[in-house]
This record gives C-alpha cells, sequence and structure tokens, in this order.
C-alpha cells in the first residue's frame, strides 16, 4: 500500500524532514527546520551538513542510499554543537532523499537559543519529555547531593558534639532508663577516678554517692528518673580515692519517637571550687557588712541600694531612717542633674578618688576620702561607693600644719642661720637668715653645698669643711661645732659658729641632720679686741718701765712684771707665791699690815713709798699707788704700780735746794723789773715833773722848743717802759681785765682828743665817726680799749705825713648778751708792704729795719695790741696799700652794759679846784725830786702839803696833825706805802682810820692794786702822773659821793 | 504528590521567614520527614499538613498560603528547575495555557506515580478563554488562582480570573475565565 502524505501533513508529523534530490539539493524542508538552520531550496546539502555518524566522508546520493536503515546523526558545518537526529528514506518515485530528523538538545537552554517551543515538535516527538526527563533526573541528582551533603554535615556535628561530649572538661554520663551508665567520656574517668569499663552498668550513684551526700538530694534524683523527668541538683560525689568533691548534675531523659525514654544523659560539673568560691563571697560579703569601712551602692538614680552598718552608723542614722535616705541627703554636692553627669564621667573614667564631704543625720559634715566605681554586672550598672573617714586626719593635718607653720616662723625668725639637710646633705630647709634673697633660698632646696658654692661662687674649701663635719655627723651621730670664717662681698670678715647635730629616728639611724650657725662676727671682733687689749695690756706689763705686781689680799705675790724682777734683781718664780713682807726691811714689817693691807682692803686703793730690799741687799724706796681689783666671781687681788723713786729720793735734797734758787731768781727777775721800772718811772716822774714847771715859765722860742723835746722824749721813754712792762705781764699772764660799764662813744672821742693837738701839728685831720647811740654803753675794760686805740692811733699818726686819719666804731653783731664792738683805724700814710704784713702783729717787729730808724718806736706796739684785743676774745686785722695808707680793724665783745651809767668816770668829773682850798694833804714820798714836784703842783692847787720821807715819818706826822687825805708812795725806806696805810687803817681814831689814801706807785710791774686796795687805800696813781691825772684823782676822792677807787693806770701818755 | 512539591513550600518558607521559621513550622505540622527527594511521592497529608501549619504560624489563610505558593510555583520553582522548560509551553499566556492541557500529561510520564491534574481550554478567544480545572483533589483551587496569577507575571500579561464552576458550590469541575 502506499501513502501519499500531503505536504501539511508531513509537515505536521515531521516539522523536521529535509528532502534533497539526488543531486543532493535540497528541494523542500519541515516547518521548523528553519528555527535551526537558515536553510534554502536548491542548496547543496552536504556543503552546509555532513553526517557524523556513520561516518560518510565523500557523501553521494548513492553512498546516503546505503545507510537508509541506520540512525544517522547529522552536524551543521557552521554551528557543531547542533546535531539532528533521524534516519533517510530513498523516495524513489521522484528520486529524492527524505530525511526524517529532529534536533537533539542536549540541555533545555538550547531551546531558548534557537527559540524551540513544545509546538515545534511533533507530538509523538519525545524530544521534548526527554529533556524534561533529564530535568527532573538532573532535581533528583541535586536533591541527592544536598541530601548527601546535608547528611556529611551532620555526620561532622555529630562527630564534632561527640569529640565535644568525649573531650569536654565537665564529665558527661549517659545511662539507660534506669540509670545505669551506658557510656562516659574522659572528663567522668579523671573526675570520678572510675573507668567506663568500671561504671558501665552500674548507677553512678553506688559508685560515687558517700557519708556526706545528701540523702535528700539522693531521694530527688531517684524520683526524677523514675519519672523519666529532666534533674538539676547538687551534690557531693566521692572519687575511687574516696575524696569528696561538689558536683553539679544535670540530666535529661532521651526519648525515642514515641515519646518513650530510653536512656539519660548526665551532664557533670565540679563546682568544689564555685563551691569554696561562694563560700568566699559569703565571707566577703559578710566582711563587707561589717567592715568599719562605709560601703554602699548607689543608682544611677541617686537611691542607696545597699549598704553596711558602718556607713549607717558613721552617718548616725538608725535602720529605719536610713530606708528613706538618698545620696542627695548625704552628698553636700550633688543634686540628681549633677549626678547624672557624675555617672556618665564615671562610667568613662571607670572609678574615682577624692577627697569630698559628707552631711550626717545631725547636719555636721565630715570630711571623707572618698572613692566610687562604676560596676557592671549582667546589665545593670551601679555604683560602688566606701570612704575613710578623714575629719580627724584633716584636723590633725591642720594642727601639724599650723604646727609646722608655728616652727616654721620661729625658725625664720630665730637670729641665727638653720639649715636643715638629708642625708645625702641636701638642703632640706633654710631660713631667711642664712639665705636672705628668697629665690636663692628657693632654690636651695635639694641643692647641696657644693651647689650652692659653686652657684654664688664661693670658695669650694668651706664646702669641702662642711661636708667633712656633715660626714662625721652622720658617721658619729654627734653634734659638731666648728668656726667658720667666710669672706662678705664687701671684702670684710665674718665669722660664723656652725653646729651640725643628727635627728636620729627609733632604730637609731640619722634621719635629717640639722644645722644653724650664729654670725660671731661682731663677737669675734670684741674677742679679737680684746686680745689685742690683752696683748696691749700684757706688753704693756712686760715692757712698762713701771713695776708692776699682783698679790692677793695677805699680801701673796700673784704676778710681776719684768721692769719690777730687774728693779729688784730676782727672776719672777723667785717671787711669785711669796709675800711682800719678806722683801721689806725688819723694822717696816710691823706697819705692813696694819698701814698696808688692811687700809687697801678697806679703802680700796692707796699709795706712799715702800721701803724694799734687793736681791743684792739695797734699800730701794718704791713709790706706789695699789688698787684692790674685785671681779665677779673671783677672789680680790690687788694691782700695784710702783716706779723706783730711790734716785729721786737722793736728788730730792739738791732737787729743793734748786728749786728754791729758781724761785728765787724769778722772783729776782720780778723784783729787777719791778725795780728797774721804778727807778726809771722815778726820775721820768721828775723830769716830765720838772719840765712841765719849766713849760710854764716865761721861755723863748728856742727853749720852748727844747723843753717839748725833753717832754717828748721822756714820754716816749715812758712808754717804752711801759710796753715792755705789758710785754712781761703778758708773758708771764699776769694781765687782768676790768668789767665796768662804760660809755664807748665817749671813750672813743677822749683818746682821739688826746692826739689833737699833735695832728694838728702836722696839718693831719682827725674825724671819729661811729653809727650807734652817744649813750650806748658796755661793759668792759674801757682802758685797754684806749690803750689799744693809743697805740694804733700813734702809730697812724707817725707812720702819715698829710691827710687824714679816721677813727670808725661800729656794732657788727648784737644780741642778748654781749655786743660785738668793731673799730677801724685808717691813715692815709705809708702804708705797708705785702709780705711784712703777715709779720706785723709779731713782737720786736717794725714793718722794716728802716722804719725803726725813721720812725722809731719799741716794734711791741702792735704785739700788745694784738694781745689785748685777743685776749679779750676779740681779733684783729690790717689791710693796707703801700703809698696809699693802712688800716688797722678790731673787734672785741663786750658784755652788754646798762644803758645809765651812775655819774663817775674820769670824763664826768669836773675838777673842781676850790674843793681843794685849804685842803691839808700829807704825802710819803722819800725822793726830793718827788717831793719837790707834788708839792709844787698840789700847792698850785690850793693845798696845803706836809712831806714824810718814809712810812715811820707819816705815821708820826698823821698821829699828831690832822690831814684830808694822804698821798702815800709805795716804796719807802722804813716803811712802805702798804704797811703804813695797813696800820693807819688799824688806828683807833675812827676818823684818821677813814683818811682817804691814794696810793703813788712807779711799779708797774708787780702792780698789784688790789694788794693797795686789800691794804685800805682808795685810789692809785702810778707815776709818772701829770698834774691834771693828780687833780683828777683828787677831785674823785675828796667828793664823797664818787666811788672812792680811783686809778690812773694806764693812762699814763 | 511528589517531593518537588514540599520541597517547593518548605523553599518558599525558608526563603520568605528564615529557617527556624521553618523548622517551627515542621514540628508543628507533626511532619516528621527531615528530607524531601523531589522525585519521590509523598502521602498528599504531609502536603496539606504543611499548609495548614504555615497558615497557622503565619496567622492567614490556608486560602492566601495556596495563591502564594501557586505564584511561587511558577515564578520561582518551575523557572528555576525546569527553566526554558516551561517557557517551551509557548511564546504567549495564550499559547501556554493551549498547551497546558497536555502539559501534565507529558510530566505524567516522568514521574510515573503522579496523580496530574487535567485541564482543558474551551471557549478561546483573542484575549480570553475559560480554563477548567479536573482534579482527584479537593481544595486546591487557590492553588490554581495562584499558578495562574504567577503565569500572568511570567509573561508580563496582566491577567483577570473569575471563578465560572466552583466543586464548593457544587459544580463538577473548576471553571476559570482566565482575561488578559
Ligand atoms: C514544569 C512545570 C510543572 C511541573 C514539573 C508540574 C509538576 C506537578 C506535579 C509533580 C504535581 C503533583 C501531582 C502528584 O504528584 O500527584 C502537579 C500538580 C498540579 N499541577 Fe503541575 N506542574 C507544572 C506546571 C503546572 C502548571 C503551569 C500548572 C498550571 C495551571 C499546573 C497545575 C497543577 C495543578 C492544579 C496540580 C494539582 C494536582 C491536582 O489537582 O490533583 N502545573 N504538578
Amino acid at each position: 500500500m502506499s501513502i501519499n502524505l500531503k505536504e501539511e501533513q508531513l509537515n505536521k508529523l515531521f516539522p523536521f524532514h529535509i528532502l534533497i534530490d539526488n543531486q543532493l539539493k535540497v528541494k523542500a524542508f519541515g516547518k521548523s527546520v528553519s528555527k535551526l538552520f537558515p536553510l534554502e531550496v536548491g542548496l547543496n546539502f552536504f556543503e552546509h551538513f555532513t553526517i557524523k555518524r556513520p561516518e560518510i566522508s565523500n557523501p553521494s546520493f548513492y553512498e546516503i542510499v546505503e545507510h537508509i536503515d541506520q540512525l544517522l546523526i547529522i552536524s551543521y558545518l557552521k554551528n557543531t554543537d547542533l546535531f539532528i537526529r533521524g534516519q533517510v528514506e530513498l523516495l524513489e518515485d521522484i528520486n529524492c532523499l527524505l530525511f526524517i530528523v529532529t534536533p537533539w538538545f542536549s540541555n533545555v537552554d538550547m531551546l531558548k537559543e534557537y527559540n524551540i517551543g513544545m509546538n515545534d515538535f511533533a507530538i509523538h516527538d519525545p524530544s521534548i519529555d526527554l529533556l524534561h526527563s533529564f530535568k527532573a533526573q538532573e532535581i533528583a541528582v541535586n536533591d541527592a547531593k544536598e541530601l548527601f551533603e546535608r547528611f556529611q554535615l551532620q555526620k561532622s556535628d555529630l562527630r564534632r558534639l561527640s569529640l565535644i561530649a568525649e573531650e569536654t572538661f565537665n564529665s558527661v554520663v549517659v545511662t539507660d532508663n534506669k540509670g545505669r551508665v551506658q557510656w562516659a567520656n574522659k572528663a567522668y574517668e579523671n573526675l570520678t577516678g572510675y573507668s567506663l569499663a568500671e561504671s558501665r552498668g552500674k548507677t553512678p550513684g553506688s559508685l560515687l554517692q558517700g557519708k556526706d551526700t545528701d540523702p535528700e538530694t539522693i531521694k530527688y534524683l531517684r524520683e526524677r528518673i523514675d519519672l523519666g523527668l529532666s534533674f538539676d541538683c547538687e551534690l557531693i560525689n566521692y572519687n575511687k580515692q574516696k575524696q569528696p568533691y561538689w558536683i553539679r548534675l544535670s540530666g535529661q531523659p532521651i526519648l525515642d519517637r514515641k515519646g518513650k525514654v530510653v536512656q539519660f544523659f548526665a551532664f557533670e560539673e565540679d563546682i568544689t571550687e564555685k563551691k569554696k568560691l561562694e563560700d568566699d563571697l559569703k565571707l566577703i560579703d559578710f566582711a563587707l557588712r561589717n567592715t568599719a569601712i562605709p560601703i554602699y551602692f548607689i543608682t544611677k538614680e541617686g537611691s542607696i541600694s545597699d549598704y553596711n552598718v558602718s556607713l549607717r552608723e558613721t552617718l548616725g542614722y538608725t535602720e529605719e531612717e536610713f530606708k528613706k535616705v538618698t545620696l542627695f541627703d548625704l552628698s553636700v554636692r550633688h543634686t540628681p542633674e549633677t549626678w547624672a553627669l557624675r555617672w556618665e564621667e564615671l562610667k568613662e573614667k571607670g572609678n574615682s578618688y577624692n577627697q569630698t564631704m559628707l552631711r550626717k543625720k545631725d547636719g555636721t559634715l565630715i570630711n571623707v576620702e572618698m572613692r566610687v566605681t562604676i560596676l557592671n554586672y549582667g546589665n545593670r550598672e551601679i555604683a560602688f561607693a566606701s570612704f575613710i573617714d578623714i575629719t580627724e586626719k584633716i584636723l590633725a593635718e591642720k594642727r601639724l600644719e599650723e604646727q609646722r607653720h608655728f616652727y616654721e616662723h620661729v625658725l625664720n625668725n630665730i637670729p641665727s642661720d638653720i639649715a636643715v639637710f638629708d642625708k645625702e646633705h641636701r638642703y632640706l630647709f633654710l631660713n631667711p637668715i642664712a639665705i636672705k634673697n628668697p629665690e636663692l633660698r628657693k632654690w636651695m632646696i635639694g641643692k647641696k653645698d657644693e651647689d650652692y658654692f659653686l652657684h654664688t661662687n664661693k670658695p669650694k674649701q668651706i664646702a669641702d669643711k662642711r661636708r667633712e663635719q656633715f660626714n662625721e655627723v652622720i658617721t658619729n651621730k654627734k653634734l659638731i661645732a666648728w668656726e667658720e670664717e667666710l669672706i662678705r662681698p664687701d671684702g670684710k670678715k665674718e665669722y660664723h659658729i656652725r653646729n651640725m647635730y643628727p635627728a636620729i629616728d627609733e632604730e637609731g639611724n640619722v634621719t635629717l641632720v640639722i644645722g644653724y650657725g650664729v654670725n660671731i662676727t661682731e663677737r669675734k671682733l670684741i674677742e679679737q679686741q680684746l686680745e689685742r687689749k690683752e696683748k696691749r695690756y700684757r706688753d704693756l706689763f712686760n715692757y712698762s718701765q713701771a713695776l708692776i705686781c699682783t698679790h692677793d689680799l695677805n699680801g701673796k705675790i700673784l704676778s710681776v712684771n719684768p721692769a719690777l724682777c730687774n728693779t729688784l734683781g730676782y727672776q719672777s718664780d723667785q717671787l711669785i707665791n711669796r709675800t711682800l713682807v719678806e722683801f721689806i726691811p725688819e723694822k717696816d714689817r710691823l706697819h705692813f699690815k696694819p698701814e698696808y693691807l688692811d687700809k687697801i682692803a678697806t679703802d680700796e686703793k692707796t699709795g706712799g713709798v715702800f721701803r724694799v730690799i734687793s736681791k743684792d741687799g739695797r734699800i730701794l724706796f718704791l713709790l706706789f699707788q695699789n688698787y684692790k681689783v674685785q671681779e665677779f666671781g673671783e677672789e680680790p687681788y690687788v694691782i700695784g704700780f710702783s716706779q723706783d723713786i730711790t734716785d729721786r729720793v737722793k736728788a730730792e735734797k739738791e732737787l729743793l735746794v734748786a728749786k728754791k734758787m729758781t724761785e728765787e731768781s724769778a722772783k729776782a727777775k720780778e723784783i729787777f723789773l719791778a725795780n728797774m721800772s721804778h727807778e726809771i718811772r722815778t726820775p721820768m716822774h721828775g723830769i716830765l715833773g720838772i719840765a712841765g714847771l719849766l713849760a710854764k715859765t716865761k721861755l723863748d722860742a728856742e727853749q720852748e722848743n727844747y723843753i717839748n723835746l725833753i717832754t717828748e722824749s721822756a714820754n716816749n721813754l715812758v712808754v717804752i717802759i711801759n710796753d715792755i712792762l705789758d710785754i712781761e705781764k703778758i708773758g708771764s699772764g699776769k694781765f687782768e681785765f676790768e668789767k665796768v660799764d662804760f660809755k664807748i662813744a665817749e671813750k672813743l672821742s677822749t683818746t682821739i682828743q688826746s692826739f689833737q693837738y699833735k695832728a694838728e701839728e702836722k696839718g693831719i685831720k682827725i674825724e671819729l665817726k661811729y653809727d650807734f647811740s652817744p649813750n650806748l654803753v658796755v661793759k668792759g675794760d674801757p682802758y685797754r680799749l684806749s690803750q689799744i686805740l693809743n697805740n694804733l692811733m700813734s702809730n697812724a699818726l707817725k707812720f702819715t705825713k698829710q691827710g687824714k686819719i679816721v677813727v670808725k666804731g661800729t656794732i657788727e653783731e648784737e644780741n642778748e648778751e654781749a655786743i660785738f664792738m668793731k673799730f677801724t683805724v685808717t691813715d692815709t700814710g705809708i702804708g705797708i708792704k705785702k709780705d711784712k704784713l703777715s709779720i706785723i702783729f709779731d713782737p720786736f717787729t717794725q714793718a722794716s729795719s728802716d722804719t725803726t730808724r725813721k720812725y722809731g718806736g719799741t716794734g711791741l706796739g702792735l704785739s700788745i695790741c694784738k694781745n689785748l684785743v685777743e685776749m679779750q676774745g676779740g681779733i684783729i686785722s690790717v689791710d693796707s696799700e703801700e703809698g696809699i695808707g693802712t688800716t688797722f680793724s678790731f673787734t672785741i665783745p663786750y658784755d652788754c652794759g646798762f644803758n645809765i651809767i651812775p655819774n663817775k668816770g674820769e670824763t664826768e668829773i669836773n675838777t673842781d679846784k676850790s674843793i681843794f682850798n685849804f685842803k691839808k694833804i700829807l704825802m710819803a714820798e722819800d725822793v726830793i725830786v718827788n717831793q719837790f714836784l707834788a708839792r709844787v703842783i698840789l700847792e698850785s692847787g690850793g693845798f696845803k702839803v706836809d712831806i714824810a720821807n718814809n712810812g715811820v715819818e707819816a705815821l708820826d706826822l698823821f698821829e699828831k696833825n690832822d690831814y684830808d687825805l694822804i698821798l702815800m708812795d709805795i716804796q719807802m725806806p722804813e716803811m712802805d706805802g702798804v704797811t703804813t696805810t695797813a696800820k693807819i687803817r688799824q688806828l683807833q681814831d675812827e676818823k684818821k682810820a677813814n683818811i682817804p689814801i691814794i696810793a703813788l706807785t712807779a711799779n708797774a710791774l708787780v702792780g698789784n692794786e688790789k694788794e693797795y686796795y686789800d691794804a685800805g687805800m682808795n685810789a692809785c696813781l702810778t707815776k709818772p702822773f701829770t698834774q691834771e691825772k693828780l687833780f683828777e684823782v683828787l677831785t674823785k676822792v675828796l667828793n664823797p659821793s664818787l666811788n672812792l677807787h680811783v686809778s690812773n693806770k694806764r693812762n699814763i701818755t | 504528590m511528589y517531593g518537588i512539591v514540599n520541597k517547593a513550600i518548605e523553599s518558599l518558607v525558608i526563603e520568605s521567614f528564615g529557617v527556624e521559621k521553618w523548622d517551627k513550622i515542621k514540628e508543628s505540622s507533626d511532619v516528621e520527614v527531615d528530607f524531601f527527594i523531589s522525585n519521590e511521592p509523598y502521602d498528599d497529608d504531609i502536603t496539606y499538613s504543611l499548609a495548614i501549619a504555615v497558615a497557622k504560624e503565619m496567622n492567614i489563610t490556608v486560602g492566601d498560603v495556596l495563591v502564594a505558593f501557586g505564584e511561587y510555583w511558577v515564578l520561582k520553582t518551575a523557572k528555576e528547575k525546569y527553566g526554558n522548560l516551561l517557557e517551551a509551553g509557548g511564546n504567549s499566556l495564550r499559547e501556554f495555557l493551549i498547551n497546558l492541557p497536555a502539559f501534565h500529561n507529558r510530566i505524567m510520564l516522568i514521574y510515573p506515580k503522579l496523580t496530574p491534574p487535567e485541564f482543558k481550554v474551551s471557549h478561546l478567544e483573542e484575549t480570553s478563554l475559560h480554563l477548567h480545572y479536573f482534579s482527584k483533589r479537593a481544595g486546591l483551587k487557590d492553588f490554581v488562582v495562584g499558578l495562574l496569577q504567577g503565569l500572568g507575571k511570567l509573561y508580563k500579561t496582566e491577567v483577570k480570573l473569575e471563578v465560572i464552576n466552583d466543586r464548593d458550590n457544587g459544580d463538577h469541575h473548576e471553571i476559570f475565565k482566565v482575561s488578559w
């Protein structure tokens, strides 16, 4: 039969068929073919395909026909992965080959690659189902792999687990449902000491439980096992060696699928250590609860979660009260806010350790050293706090600090330098005396002296010395003191006494060394001074020519100086410890005790002359002055100074004679001068008197001129004598000054007046100027003032040829007690050479030797002036220019006088000759010329005059006659004037005894007016005197209202 | 049902909720099988128990579980394990559904102990058809819903389902009107 298939049918049944002709060219193909290859009708089939199996290398139409009954696997040349499989059939009628094939997909993904779906296959084609099948297979394989892996995993897990069970430190036991051991691990064997073999088939209890195993626990275990329930308990077991140990036993029944207990799995943990730890913990808990240290726990919110008794009691609360207490009741600084912050801070830091204060129940505060730690256990955070109450400690520290301050204050104020060292000689403390500079002082701490000396550049030897001393203190543990000499920056030496002593602890070790020093410079200097003084005294003692010894109050010699030894001829040891009395001559010894030893004991000092016997038997006279010396705490002794006056005693007699002679010669000189003065004055008195009388007679011009020359010559001679006497007086210190009130102005003008006449003669003008009141009164010596002025005036007049002389008086200074008067005498004379000005006041000096020749004079005037001025406390000076003139200035301090002067003094006196009339005068005068002169003058004044040649005659005449006045010459033969006056004053007749007596004397030198007044004379006139002077004195004396003491002394011109 | 189904449920749960959840579900399902082998047949009860346990554990209805499982079956199990083989069922949802009746017939060959469902297509239109579902098992209607929705997603086609016949309503079999 032959079946004809329509193309559509063929396509449906064989969607992948390919028809090729005998030329092997594609004639037609199925609907699904083009999904696999880009096939076109007419293409040469084998140009694109090859038959892979069976291998046909060169396929031809007929060769292919040969393979008709075979499976053909055809591959596409362009894609060797793609195969089609099927068979070929020869369609003879059309001579074509029909390939009935289907693609062979080795995996599902190829479907997608070629976009081939289920519908591309013929329904009968199982290709896709094959793929499905593969897939299912693949899945199954994967499942198997997965299962295997899981199995492997479980297996290794199991192995691991069993290993763990085997190797774990805790013992693991597996029992049957009755509790009999089936398996146990190594730990079990180790723990119990029983091997698995020994244990198998037995209950662990039967092996391990013992006397201390709690029966209750055993009962519990039995029950649980019987009920097939898990169990968990702690119990004591005993190992094979019967040693007990604690275990924690937990067990679990192992059930089968039906829930039947088949086994027990038990796990034993050795908790012996844990038990111990628990006990320890209990102990610690007990300790913490009972410790004296306050402990508590604070929550983050500030409540106190637990605390111990000590805390509660320290803070003074009862248990009940403390339940309500929170941190904020205790803390002085925490509020809930600050506590929260603090908490975080503590968490970060771990813990804190600080000092703070806590408030007690009664409100008082205590100081505490607080330690707070945040603990973190489980999920809980809690602050653990504990503290030590240091209130007392702080108080004690404060007290200690105060004490330290106190000591430091004391140390700082002790006026000696103090330093404290450690054992290595480093400074620990220094007071300000030791080091003034506070910075340096600070620097010094921790340093050694070596550092200090290096730092301050001080000599190293001192530091070395100190170190040496320090080492000695350390080794000997004893105080050491030494003296130090330091050089101050200003180069002066300083001395310090240094002491170092060790502070020693209970074990006898040196802990500190304390050094203190005192500046003993002053003491040292005094000591040195004393030493020097002592040496001086010793030297004095040793080298003095004075004889010095000391002895006790019994006269035992304590010391002698070399001079004394020499004088006595003994060695000092031959004298010391012997008594003085041994060296005194026999006959003086009796007196020694009462007159010397006793006397000096009571009077403390005595002097006199000892007679002493020297070694060679001579008797020596020692003039001594001895003193008792009493020094505190010592026996009193006597120090004696003596002088060998043996020679002097011998010489004394001769000396006495010599003295007498000297005295006598001095006296002789005085007498000589007095005599000379007297002897010259007396004739001068005569010459001048007679010349005066002669001048009053009628004379021619030539005679008058001679008279004038005689008078002037005589006057000059008087001046010379007066000057010489003055100088002598000055030299022998016999000068005296009056102290009377007088008017300066008046004195000046009277003094000048006496030069007026002479000046007019020379054609020279004299001017007087003064700037004070004419009534100014001063107290002083008016006579000396006019003597000075007279000297200066006569000089001025002498050296001035023309011009004028100006005398000026001014008050230089005035105060309550004194008035300084300055006087100047200025002339327009020849002047003085500059080089002579300085010597002008020296005695016996004139400006030049020419001067003496030309102008005459003794050259004593200015020297006398100078002495007079200076002796009154003033000064004198000269200023001169040669050819122009000279000015002498002098100042004399006067006492302030009374302004009103009683009406007295020569200027006040009007010589009223009327009162002279018929007055009877007795004149005692031995020189005839003087008798004559006085008589002429007196009688010219209206007096009646009787003359006595001496005192005896005068007394005789006075007794017989009445007189109004006596002029009494001092030097008279038979009886002198003083004696005569004394006798008169002693007369019974009161009237006679009171008769005014005026002394007349030529004795200006001895001129002791006082002597005359003492003898009772009323006035005194020095010869030669002028008529005016005589009358003036007579007026005064005869006028009872006037002062009777009148003198013309120094007023001779 | 073949182990592949239970395995798929396992995968769905593990992927969505984790191993622990799966262990718990399995525990509560009282299913004692530790490992499902894909080409081994298991008692249907196991599959049902698992579905019920999932519903219980997740606190959803068994219907919801089946819908989710249906989707997962297509999009994950079928696609991953069978890959292009599923897509070989057709180039479009329409084509796939037309081929669907033959689909399990072929599978039946592969899994000889399969109790496959039977599908028929009627009222074929350009954008809809009636899918008839015949099954020896009860209560898997929602599974089919999930499967169809999954297919819609696979072919990126929006699907509308309408249950025309329902065994629950005494009908002979379920008829879904599938529109796209
Ligand atoms: C590669 C894809 C597929 C495979 C491998 C497959 C596999 C299976 C298997 C093994 C069963 C279990 C039946 C038993 O063991 O007795 C089953 C059930 C089922 N399959 Fe699929 N299937 C696939 C795709 C589909 C698709 C696309 C649908 C779409 C509607 C579907 C719907 C069903 C239904 C409704 C059941 C339930 C069985 C019953 O109602 O009795 N299957 N399938």
